[in-house]
Formats: C-alpha cells, structure tokens, sequence
C-alpha cells in the first residue's frame, strides 16, 4: 500500500470522486464514527473545542458537509499527517502507519463521495475592479483606440486558481486611483464629440481648437472627401475633351430642363462620357439664361454662343433637328475660343496686396480689362498705402508717378470731371487714384517698404458693367492684355451683375479648367456607396455641429453691431449666423424697429439650432456613458450625465471640451472602474441580470466588455436562452478578441507569462536567448493555444499536438529547417521532440533555473499545473548538500538522488522529479539535448513509483494523455472555471468541475464543451446576496 | 442629486474654473510647481529612506576587517569610503527565521515583504496575503499630513502576479516591501516621470481633476447604499484612495510656494522608461533627493529591483549577467565574481544618494544629518537564499542621535527589527516594541 499510495493520493487530489457519484450518508457517518477516536487520540490535545491551535478545532466537525466547507483545512490535514509534520515530532504519542492511512483514506473518501449537486450555491461574488488587462481591452472597445493606458498601472493583485482577476486580491491604492485619474483624463483628450457618430476618439489628441477653426476643418473635410473622388478620375482637358460632351448635354437640356441628378448621371453612363464633366455642361445649357447674358463675361461667348443656344431653348417644342445640329457645330467650333484663361475668382470686394522684398526700389500696379473691351473699366484704388518697417506709413498718392503705360487717363483723388469721391457708407474716401484700364504704373518705393496695401472700387457709372484685373507687385510686371491667370478680376458691387457673373462661374469654372475639372460633386453624391453615403452624411452633420460653436461663439461676440450685415445677406439666417462670426465684424449700425424684431427672431432660431445639436450631444454622452457602464443607466445616472454635461457647458464656449470633462468623469466612476451587478436583495440567490451575464460573458471569453450584439441580446432578453446563449459563446469563441483566453487564461494556468517577467536565464550561459527569442517563444504559447480556442480542437492538444507555430529564430533555436523570417506560421512537426506546450521552450524556460534546468521544478509544474496535484513547500531548515548538488560533473538525476533515498525528502519528490526527469532532453532555454554537461547522454527515462517508466517526452506525454487525462482534465475544468468566476473555488464549485469533464468527454474533448458547461452553469449564472454560512471563510 | 450638484457649485471647486480658459488644456506637468510650506521646513525634520536591494549578496565579500571606527573595508563596501564617516555597516542582523512552515520570514517573496516588516508572511496563494505594517509605513502615518505624500514608493520593475509553485506561495509578495496594513502592500511607481509628477507637477491641478474627484465621491456615495456589505467594503477601499487624493490636493492649495524652477532645471525625467537602469536608478535617487529637499515627504523607499529580479548587470561590468542567475552562483568563482560587482555597483548607487543628501545644507546640517538612510537585503547569499545575517548599512545621524563611521558586530541572530524600532524612536514614535523586536539596538548613538 504504502508503495503505490502517493499515486493515490495524488489521483484523489486530482479528481474528486470521479468513481462513485451516489452520496452515501450512512457510510460518511460509519467511517467518521471509526476515525473519531484516532483523532481524538492524537490529535484533540491541541485541536479541540479548548484549544484550536492554527485555527484547528476537530471537535466542530460534525457532519459531511463540515468537513467540505473547511476543505483546505482537511487537505493540509492530509498533507501533514502523510508527511508525518503532525503530530509534531516532540510528542510521544504518535499514530500508526495503519491509523493514518485510515484517517487519510477517510477524508480522501469523504471529499470523493460527496453528493455535490446538492449543494446550490452560487459563490460570493465580490465586487472586482477592472484588472490592468481588463482595463486596457474595455478601453479599446469602448474607445475604438488601443491606448493601452494601464501599462502604467500598478500590478494586480492574484489568488484563486491563480489569475490576476481574482476579486479577492483586487485592492485598491491611493497610487493606483491617482493613475485612473490621470488615465481619465489622457483618454478623454483623444475624445470628440461628433453630431453624426456620437461620441468619437482617434489616436492623436483631439485638437482643441477654436469654435472657428472647428468649422474651417469640418468644411475642409467636405473638400476633402469630393477631391478623394475627383482625384481618382481620368485626365480630362477643357480645351480638348468637351466636344463629345455637347450634343448629349444639349438633347438632354432640351428634353429635360430640370433633370434629376440621378438622370444626369444615368444619362452619362449610358453615353459612356465622364458624369461630373457631362453634368456640368447639361448645367451649361439648361442654365443658360438672359442673366449670364448680361453677365457680360465674355462677349464671344455671349454671342456666338450663347445667343443661339437661348434661342433654341426658347423654342424647346418645336426646334428642328437642323438647327440643334448647327449649334451643335457653331458651339464645337467656338467654344474652345471663349473659353477664358483659369485661375480666376470673383469678388465682390476686392483688396490689392503685396508684400515687398527689402531693397526694393519700384511698385508696380496692373489694371487690365480682362481683354473683354474697356468701356466703363474704371476703378478708384482708394486707401491706398504703403507700411514701412517702423510702422510707419506712406500713402501712394504721395509716392512719386515713374511711369504710366496705357491710354486710359489716371487722376489723384477726384474724377475726371473733378468730382470728389464718395462712396455709398459714407466713408470717407481719401488717398484714392482714379484709374483707367488697360494701365501699368510704376511708383517709387520709399526706402524700408515693407508692404502695400489698398481697397479698389468701380466708379459709380461703371458699376455692374465693368470688369477688370488689378495686380500689385514690387517685381517688373507686362502690361495688361486680355486676362491673366491668378488674378482677381472685380466686377463692381452692383448686385445684378455680381450675382450673374457668380453664377455663370459655377456654371462653367469647371468646364474652364478652374479646380477639379471633370468631376462634379453631384454625381459622385449619386454615385456613392453606402459606406460613403454614411461618411458624407458624417461630415455634413459634422459642418452642422461646428456651426453650433460658430453661433454660439456669434451671440457671444457679435452683438447687434454686426447684425445690420448680417441682414443684408441673402443666405439662410443660420448659415449666415455661422459665417459671419467668422468674418470681422463690421462697424457698428443702429437697429431699426424692424431690425430689431428680426434680430430676434434670428436669435429664436438659432437658438432653437443650438438645442438641437445640444440634444443631440447630449443623447450622445448618454450612449456613451450606458457604454462606459456596460448597462443602462439608471434613472438618477442619466441625470447625473446630463447636469454634468450642462454644467460643463454652460460654462465654456468649447463643448469639446465640456465632453472631455464628462468623459473623464464617467471613467473614474466606481460603475466603470468596477463590475457592478445589479442587486436585487431578499433573495438569497437569485439569477443575474442579462446585463450582467453579457458582462460576464466578455470578461471571461474576451477580458473586455460586451460588445452591440450582446449589449442587443440582453436588452431584448434573450440571452437567458440556452440557445442563444450557446451560439454567443460559440460567437465569441471565433472573434478574433478571444485570444484573451490565450493571454489572460493559458498564460496564467499554464505559467508560461512568466517568461515575460520573472523568469530570465542565464544569459552569459545562453547568448542566444534574445529579446527576440523570448518573445517568439511567448507568441508560439499563445498562438498555440489561440488556435485551441478558435478551431475548437480537443483540449489534449495542450498536452500533445502534431503542429506549432514558429519562426525562423524559433525554429533555429529548436533545430527545425525551413522556417524563414520573422513573421510566426504554424509548422507541421516532423519529428517528436516537440508539439504541446510541454516541450515549448517558453514552458521549459520558465520551469528552469537561470542556470539550469529542474526537473524538480519542471515535475512539481506537471503535477500543480497539469494534473491538479499538490505538494506541500519544502520544510524549513533543510541541510542541503550544495557541493553535490552543484556538480556539474554528475548527471542531474545523481545530484538529486537525495531526493529518493532520504524518506523526509520522497514522501514528495518522489512524486515530481520523475515527472521533471523525463524533460532532461531539454535544456534550461528549451534547446533539444541528447549529451549533458557532463558529456554523458542525456537519462530522460523516469520511474514512477509503481513501476511505471517513463520513456522521455513521448512516454511522459503518453502518461498524461491516457493514465492522467481524467486528471488533466478535471484540472483544466477547475482552472477554467476560477478564472471564469473570478473568485477562490469552494468545495461546491466540484459539481461544475465534475459536469465540465463528463461533457468535454462527450465532445471529442473539444475546448468549446469546457466553456459552455462553465457558462450554463449555476454559478456562472446566478449570484447571492448575503453571505452564504457555506464557505470556509 | 440636486444637494450634490449644488454642492458642486458652492463649494467652488468646480468645473467652471478649469472650464474657464486655459487650465483645461494644459499638460499634466505644469509650469506651475507649489512647493513646501516653509515653517515645516524650518524644524528640520527628520527623514526616514529606505534602498533595498533583492537577492542578496556575495557573502564573501561584503563584511569588513574589524569593527568600531578603524574597521577595514570589504571589497563590496569599498564605495562607502567616499561617505565613511556618515555610515554604519551592521552586521548580524535579521527577522526571526522560525516562524514555521506556513509564516515564512525569508525566500524571494515572503522575504521581501517582510523585510521591512519583521511578521513572516502568511503562506498565501494570492487571495488572502497577510504581513504587518512596515517600519517605513509605521513612520509615513507619524508624519501623516505634515507634507504633501505621507510617504514615497519607487521601483524599477513591473510587478508580477502569478504563484511561485515551488514555494506556494503568491509572487504578490515579491513586489514591495512597504505594507500600509497588515494586509495591503503598497503599490510603487516605477515610471521616474510619473514619480515626478506626482511630487511636482500639478498633477491634480486646481482645474478639472477637482471637480472629477467631487463627481466620483458623489457617484461612490450614491452606490454606497445599493450594494451589499462585502461590496461597499470594495467601494469603501475605492472611496478612501479618492480622498487621499483629494486630501494631495487640499494639501498643495494650501501650500502654494513654489520650488524655484533652478532647482528643478535638467531634473525633469523623460517620460516612459529611463534608458538605462544606471539612469533608471540616477533619476530615482533624484526625485527622493528632491522630494526631501523640499518636504514633499519624509519617508522614501526605493527597491532598485523586485524580489528574484533578473536585470541584466552587464553594463557595469562584462563579468555580470542577469541578477538572478549570478545569486545562484554555484559557487563558481567566475559568478561570485561578477555577483559581487554588482553588488558593489548597488552601494555605490546608494552611496551617490548619501552625497546629494549630505551636500544639501539645512541650517549648520545637511539633509544628511537629519536622516536615516537604510541600505539592505532581505538575503545573504542569493545561493542558498540563507537569511541570518543580512546585509544591512545605516546613513545618517538622525539629528544627531545616531553616530555613524563605523561597522558593528552584534550578537549573531539579533534582530533587525531591533533596528527598526530604533529608528522608529529616533524619529519620534513613543513605542517600545516593533513586531518581534526584543529591545532597542543598542551602540547606535
């Protein structure tokens, strides 16, 4: 007996009665009735109802299920009666080797016999913050960014199975509060609040910028988004492209004046022509009117062209094939000719500024007629001044007159008829120049010149008739002739013609070449695919939003003194708002009674405006916060939302960063820091929320939050049904965020993190264990157990596979050819030296000394980690033969031969080292060995007591996978299942244990069998409120 | 919820102020740097430091020829001749060492934790990790709300978190050797910036943190009264550390003097990780420089590793390796070798730190004088984890009650915290017993 006994004691640590599922009562109470005397004999002197050294009282135990509730305390029992530490040595009175075995067997029994199922408790479970991987995953999700902010983070605490999401070690530190604090706070800067997609981050910190630059940028990523398609579109040349555009455009014109969009574009794509240069000339044409006539642009076009075409348009009904097809031709012919110079804007207003270079001597000053005639071409340069280097300023009327070309006449500050000038704001117009075109004048520049300015105006008489180009410089420029590009060209404030001439630009500055020639923002808006349709929407409702600061900012800084401009435009009143508190503000200007009441009235609606977006937002940062929390908000959370975000912004003109402080508010909230489940109190155990099974769910299966789909489920309440349940764990199980399993799970059951931290070889020993290396070693773990997970394979893989994934310094490292480059693929192993995670060198590194390798270490790993087994530390004191054990001349198996021979020492080495011995082939770094060094070959052949060899990794493997797999697997269920609940196991948690292996036995051993058992299981499932009387602490 | 939200608004510590202009955008390190209240300055007040080392010592070459005043240095402590006169070299000293199987004193991590602490640990897995309050953390609490950090916990080395499966015991207790309670270690800044900014940046600001930290209370509050007892202790924790902050905060309003920026010039670590650990280590001994210099705080502990470290030693000398790999020997000279130039290297990062406080005058004293630097290691040789006669060095004159410059012998198996309690007395704690203390450490004067 005593031979095969630690075979059984470690079978019955392992597997909790995997034989007998029948609760036997009356035989518990039998065999309690025949070890009462053994323990009363031995024991009672220091344990009982007087004295409970240690917390021991052997006389509180009465029935089955005391002894189950104190379970750590009867394993230590155990453990110090079979290693002979109790009864301590100094008493007389000792028991037999038949009394402990008796004793032992009894309790082993007891444990192994218990009716489980019958206990129905939950577990407690505790209120757990977010561990620092928990933290970083649900930012990522919530946020869309990987900030990763708990990298500066304190550790976690650990405990349980083992797994830094234990909620019993989760404290919480003035250190750490200060860093969610300031994590808060960094997060909330990469945060923008967006009217279309709610609350928004990117990687780089959100810009702060003025409520102005806000609407620049949102209306420069509308210009952005049409040239993203513009710039995709073939080359097209005005001058050289347009004519199989024209009869198309024309019969289209004529048959549909006011075509749709989408009738447009279908009629290019039929034509096979380019939509946005086809719909641009149908605009041409079907646009065409008397206005743009009188536009007088260019006098060619109005009159070769332009008039024929009226006239056909005139008689749309009855036009004949014949005369289309003549102006057809006299348009094909003509057009190219009036189609005028680029690079030209109109103005409205128009000032004339240079900078000027030191040292220089001359300005000169252009005045062309657009080479469209001269008639009414006059302008006043008023204001006209030259600043110098000191501030000072001299005004261009004084300069001294070099030189003047052209015919046209010039006269210093009145007109020709020796009228002074006025202007219609009754400002005083002064130091002005009347000024014919075509001119070029040259004036002498004062010595430290630095810039010169002035404000041009047409003479009354010219006004709406004119056209003309001014040009400053303090360079040699030719003479004005016909139009030149880059130019402003000024057509005078009458409004008629100011607005002719605007329209006739949008109608044909593409067709000119001007921008982005052959595309149309119309037919790309017809074009657009759904993602694009969503963009586009984004940014327009992106535009609306930094409207909202633009007026806000308007009613801040514009009072009524701006306001009479703001009548005169014509534009919407809110757009208007938007721009003109963009614009300078204009002098100040009494309100009529009129101007009054409109003033208001703009007020009213721009305020309405306001509300709307603030609503919006504010729904916005209500998602958001539901999000934050992983739940609905309850009543007085939403309020709470609200008021902070009034709050915020009632008092800043930026609402960004009103959202940003809301943010940040949310994040150091206890309901996002922690895992909060509703309560609801008076049950004792009741079933969670399916808010909190969504939340249990991704913490286990994704260490992060729930994502849409089971934030849906819950909401809808389905995700309570078995058959719902099962295909969202199945769902999860495929998502690529399941390899926190691998990350969070393996790494920490299977020990091989610590290659990551604690454990670091030798490396003057071992050069070539790299950063590198290392970190090959920990993504073949991962990945291994990755593909586990995600291919639903059987959870002996982890003990044996036929694959690993590796790459070339790996594969180096292991002897494996053929594997290049840095980039980890899976391998087909050809050999059996390697496959499962027992021969990966990140196991084997991290069950090593720095210096060597331990089959102690390595067999006490197999036995904790694999198959449940447990060993009591090492006593204290210990006389350890340094000398022997530091020979490196003797195998590792010799040094350690005290292990065997003293009996103090093999009651539990002789447990693990064989286990450890048969992984000698491998080297301290996971190298494959067949000499030690020592020279000798390499004894990887184990005796396990009774009579079991192992031959190596193969034999060890094979053991594990047969003789040991109900205990692999109970082991693996029980790990599985602490880390899913996040707490110390109690003795009732054996009955999901018990459930998980007899379905992964019903599955192939297939991973998903584990989870889903421990999902559907009662404590995965419910939760208590009160403290049950059932656990031992 | 009104009452809070108007609260909010009255007690002015509100959003609207950050809100206003500029404050909200602006950095987490300000220019704007609130210093030390004079006064406090003015007593001269004593300061407790602690440099802790892991894995001990090569053992052959660190006790000294001799003891009292003339004692001949060690090969080890060769750099204390720079500071000789300023350093007593302590031989003998250690924590009970048996206590039993299920309290350990010594090994990696019950070591480590109960360096400072003199308790044993409890033989935890994790969930329920026990030792006592730590001599530094005994102090910290003495000078509770005098300075802006009761006390300072630096590191170099993330924590780790899993169980050590050969001692079964968690590797929780590895990561810090200052316990605030018998049952909650305190977590340590390993981020030389960070550390910084804590002690000097505005961290919390007068801006928006303030009425962050209002809005949390208020939430914490609200849920106080849904959740169970066992959960509110979880909040309770939570609700304790906002306060502290809150407490850091109060603290810095009223103290508004700034450090003169010439101080700070060319102090201010790079954020992230330092480059090198000799910088890492530099920087560290810097800021605790600094923040005794300005009496941000009085107690300072700085683990220049974490229990079992492995940091590559390599830069001092190309006999060294990892830290770990070198205390398990073997005896072999060649690693003995390099183990004791590391070792030496440690006391010379120590020694640097004695300098800038004996070269920063306080009156007719320096900062020296009015301190008690303690240099140690929870092992002797890192070989055989031994943990009698621990390698332990005290600078300092404690505003003159201790008198340094020597190396003393005690009794073999005295107990360190003998020291401790010492110490403690010295620095004004009525107590007369500190964990297994048997008495004061006599001939320290």
């Amino acid at each position: 007996m005593r031979n095969s006994s630690a075979l059984t004691r470690l079978a019955s640590f392992a597997i909790l009665g995997l034989f007998s599922p029948l609760s036997l009562h009356a035989d518990f109470q039998q065999g309690f009735d025949e070890v009462k005397p053994i323990l009363e004999k031995y024991c009672h002197d220091c344990h009982d109802n007087d004295k409970h050294k240690g917390g021991l009282n052997f006389e509180k135990f009465k029935v089955e299920k005391d002894i189950l509730i104190h379970l750590q305390q009867w394993f230590s029992v155990i453990d110090q009666v079979e290693t002979g530490v109790m009864p301590p040595e100094k008493k007389k009175l000792r028991p037999s080797a038949e009394e402990k075995i008796k004793l032992v067997s009894w309790v082993r029994k007891t444990i192994d016999e218990f009716d489980y199922d019958s206990v129905k408790d939950p577990g407690k479970f505790t209120l757990r913050r977010l561990n620092k991987a928990e933290y970083n995953n649900t930012i990522r999700d919530l946020t869309g960014i990987d900030l990763k902010p708990a990298q500066y983070f304190s550790g976690d605490g650990s405990g349980g199975e083992g797994f830094d999401n234990n909620a019993e070690g989760m404290t919480m530190l003035p250190l750490m509060v200060e860093k969610y604090f300031k994590a808060a706070r960094d997060i909330s800067r990469h945060a923008q609040a967006s009217y279309a997609d709610g609350i928004q981050f990117s990687p780089e910190l959100s810009p702060t910028h003025t409520p102005q630059a806000y609407l620049v940028t949102a209306k420069r990523n509308l210009t952005n988004f049409y040239n993203d398609f513009f710039d995709k579109l073939p080359k097209y040349s005005p001058r050289k492209d347009y004519k199989p555009y024209l009869m198309p455009a024309m019969k289209l014109a004529l048959a549909k004046p006011k075509a749709s969009d989408r009738e447009i574009y279908d009629a290019a794509i039929k034509e096979k022509l380019m939509p946005g240069v086809f719909y641009k000339w149908y605009i041409a044409f079907a646009h065409a009117d008397e206005d743009i006539k009188s536009s007088r642009w260019d006098s060619h076009y109005g009159k070769w062209v332009l008039e024929p075409w009226l006239a056909l348009q005139a008689k749309r009904e009855s036009f004949t094939d014949d005369e289309l097809k003549k102006v057809h031709a006299d348009f094909s012919e003509k057009v190219r000719l009036s189609i005028p110079a680029t690079g030209m804007m109109i103005k409205t207003s128009m000032e004339v500024k240079t900078k000027i270079k030191e040292n220089a001597k001359v300005l000169y000053i252009s005045v062309g007629d657009m080479g469209d005639g001269h008639e009414f071409d006059h302008i006043v340069l008023h204001q006209a001044q030259i600043k110098l280097k000191d501030g000072k300023v001299v005004n261009l009327v004084d300069l001294e007159l070099i030189e003047k070309q052209g015919k046209g006449q010039i006269h210093k500050e009145k007109f020709p008829d020796g009228k002074t000038f006025t202007s219609s704001a009754a400002k005083k117009i002064e130091h002005a120049y009347y000024i014919e075109a075509p001119a070029l004048l040259s004036f002498k520049l004062p010595p430290g010149a630095k810039s010169f300015t002035a404000t041009m105006g047409m003479e009354k008489s010219a006004q709406g008739k004119g056209s003309v180009q001014v040009y400053a410089s303090d360079e040699k420029i030719p003479f004005p002739k016909g139009k030149h590009t880059h130019c402003y060209f000024y057509s005078g404030p009458g409004m008629v013609s100011v607005e002719a001439a605007k329209k006739w630009w949008v109608i044909y500055s593409s067709l000119v070449g001007y921008g982005k020639g052959a595309g149309a923002k119309e037919m790309v808006n017809v074009s657009l695919d759904e993602k694009n349709k969503k963009k586009l929407a984004s940014i327009h409702s992106e535009i609306e939003f930094a409207k909202r600061e633009a007026i806000q900012n308007f009613f801040t800084f514009v009072n009524k003194k701006g306001f009479a401009k703001l009548l005169k435009t014509k534009k919407g009143a809110l757009p208007a708002l938007a721009d003109l508190s963009q614009k300078n503000r204009a002098a100040p200007a009494k309100l009529s009674e009129q101007d009054q009441k409109k003033w208001t009235e703009l007020k009213k609606s721009a305020e309405a405006f306001q509300k709307k977006i603030d609503d919006n937002l504010h729904a916005n940062l209500l998602t958001f916060a539901t999000r934050t929390f992983r739940r609905p908000l309850s009543k007085e959370e939403a309020q709470m939302v609200t008021a902070v975000y009034q709050k915020s912004i009632s008092t800043t003109d930026n609402f960004q960063k009103a959202v940003q402080l809301v943010i940040q508010s949310l994040l150091t909230r206890p309901q996002f820091l922690f895992r909060f489940e509703d309560d609801r109190p008076g049950k004792s155990s009741q079933r969670i929320s399916d808010y909190a099974l969504a939340n249990r769910l991704s913490y286990f299966l994704w260490s992060s939050m729930p994502d849409e789909t089971l934030m849906r489920l819950a909401a809808e309440g389905k995700l309570q049904e078995d058959k719902v349940l099962e295909a969202q764990v199945r769902r999860m199980l495929k998502d690529p965020k399941s390899i926190s399993l691998a990350q969070e799970f393996a790494s920490q059951w299977l020990g091989f993190r610590k290659i990551l931290g604690e454990k670091e070889p030798d490396l003057k020993l071992f050069p070539t264990y790299t950063k590198e290396l290392k970190d090959s070693m920990y993504q073949e773990a991962i990945l291994s157990f990755d593909q586990l997970v995600k291919q639903d394979k059987s959870v002996l893989q982890i003990i044996d596979s036929k694959n690993t994934f590796l790459n070339e310094t790996l594969a180096k490292h292991y002897g494996i050819a053929g594997v290049k480059g840095k980039q980890m693929r899976k391998v087909d192993l050809k050999n059996n030296h390697r496959g499962g995670f027992l021969s990966m060198g990140s196991m084997l590194v991290a069950t090593s000394f720095p210096g060597r390798t331990s089959p102690v270490i390595r067999g006490q790993w197999i036995l904790d980690a694999l198959i449940g087994g447990k060993v009591p530390p090492a006593p204290d004191g210990l006389v350890i033969d340094r000398a022997k054990l530091n020979n490196e001349s003797l195998s590792i198996k010799e040094r350690l031969a005290e292990h065997r021979n003293n009996p103090n020492c093999s009651v539990c080495h002789e447990r693990m080292d064989p286990l450890g011995f048969a992984l000698e082939n491998f080297d301290a770094v996971g190298r494959f060995r067949s000499k030690g060094k020592n020279g000798k070959p390499i004894d990887s052949v184990s005796d396990l007591n009774g009579g079991l060899k192992l031959q190596g990794l193969v034999g060890l493997k094979q053991y594990l996978k047969t003789t040991k797999q109900d205990a692999f697997l109970h082991q693996m269920a029980q790990k599985n299942l602490g880390f899913a609940l996040g707490r110390s196991l109690q003795y009732y948690d054996e009955s999901v244990i018990r459930a998980s292996v007899a379905n992964l036995k019903k599955n192939d051993l297939r991973f998903s069998a584990l989870v889903l058992t421990i999902v559907k299981s009662y404590p995965f499932r419910y939760r208590r409120e009160k403290g049950h009387l059932t656990d031992a602490n | 919820m009104q009452t809070n939200l108007r609260n909010w608004t009255l007690n002015r510590r509100t959003v609207l102020k950050g809100l206003g202009g500029v404050t909200l955008g602006l950095p987490w390190m300000e220019t704007m740097l609130w210093g030390a209240d004079k006064k406090a300055i003015d007593k001269n007040p004593l300061r407790l430091g602690v440099i802790y080392q892991p894995n001990g010592i090569n053992p052959y070459e660190w006790t000294p020829q001799g003891t009292g005043a003339d004692y001949k240095t060690s090969k080890t402590l060769r750099p204390l001749e720079a500071i000789r006169s300023e350093v007593l070299i302590l031989s003998n000293l250690n924590h009970d060492l048996k206590k039993g199987r299920d309290r350990p004193t010594s090994g990696h991590y019950g070591g480590t934790s109960n360096f400072l602490v003199g308790n044993g640990v409890k033989r935890s897995m994790g969930s329920d990790i026990q030792c006592g309050v730590s001599v530094d953390q005994m102090a910290a609490l003495h000078m509770a709300d005098q300075t802006l950090l009761p006390s300072l916990e630096l590191s170099t080395e993330a924590e780790w978190t899993g169980v050590d499966s050969g001692e079964r015991i968690t590797q929780l207790y590895g990561n810090s050797i200052s316990w605030l309670t018998p049952s909650t270690p305190l977590a340590r800044e390993r981020y030389p910036r960070l550390a910084f900014d804590r002690l000097f940046g505005k961290t919390t600001g007068l801006g928006d943190t303030r009425s962050v930290i209002d809005l949390t209370l208020d939430s914490i509050n609200g849920l106080m009264k849904k959740v169970n007892q066992d959960d509110r202790h979880r909040l309770d924790e939570y609700l304790t550390s906002v306060r502290s902050l809150e407490k850091k905060l109060e603290f810095n309003e009223k103290n508004q003097r700034p450090v003169s920026a010439s101080l700070l010039k060319g102090r201010i670590p790079e954020p992230g990780k330092a480059k090198s650990h000799d910088e890492h280590l530099s920087r560290m001994i810097d800021i605790m420089t600094l923040a005794f210099q300005t009496d941000r705080t009085r107690v300072a502990t700085f683990m220049m590793g974490r229990s079992s470290s492995g940091i590559d030693f390599s830069f001092v000398d190309k006999k060294c390796g990892g830290l770990h790999g070198m205390a398990h020997h073997a005896e072999i000279k060649e690693k003995l070798d390099g183990y004791q130039i590391a070792n030496q290297y440690t006391v010379k990062k120590y020694v640097e730190f004695l300098q800038k406080l004996h070269a920063i005058k306080e009156g007719d004293k320096s900062i020296l004088d009015n301190s008690m630097i303690l240099y140690g290691n929870n092992m002797r040789d890192g070989n055989s984890h031994t943990s009698a006669n621990l390698p332990i060095l005290l600078a300092g004159r404690a505003g003159g009650q201790i008198n340094p410059g020597r190396h003393i012998e005690y009794p073999e198996n005295t107990r360190l915290c003998n020291l401790y309690l010492t110490m403690l007395k010295n620095f004004g704690l009525n107590i007369d017993q500190f964990n297994e203390s048997t008495g004061i450490l006599p001939e320290l004067g």
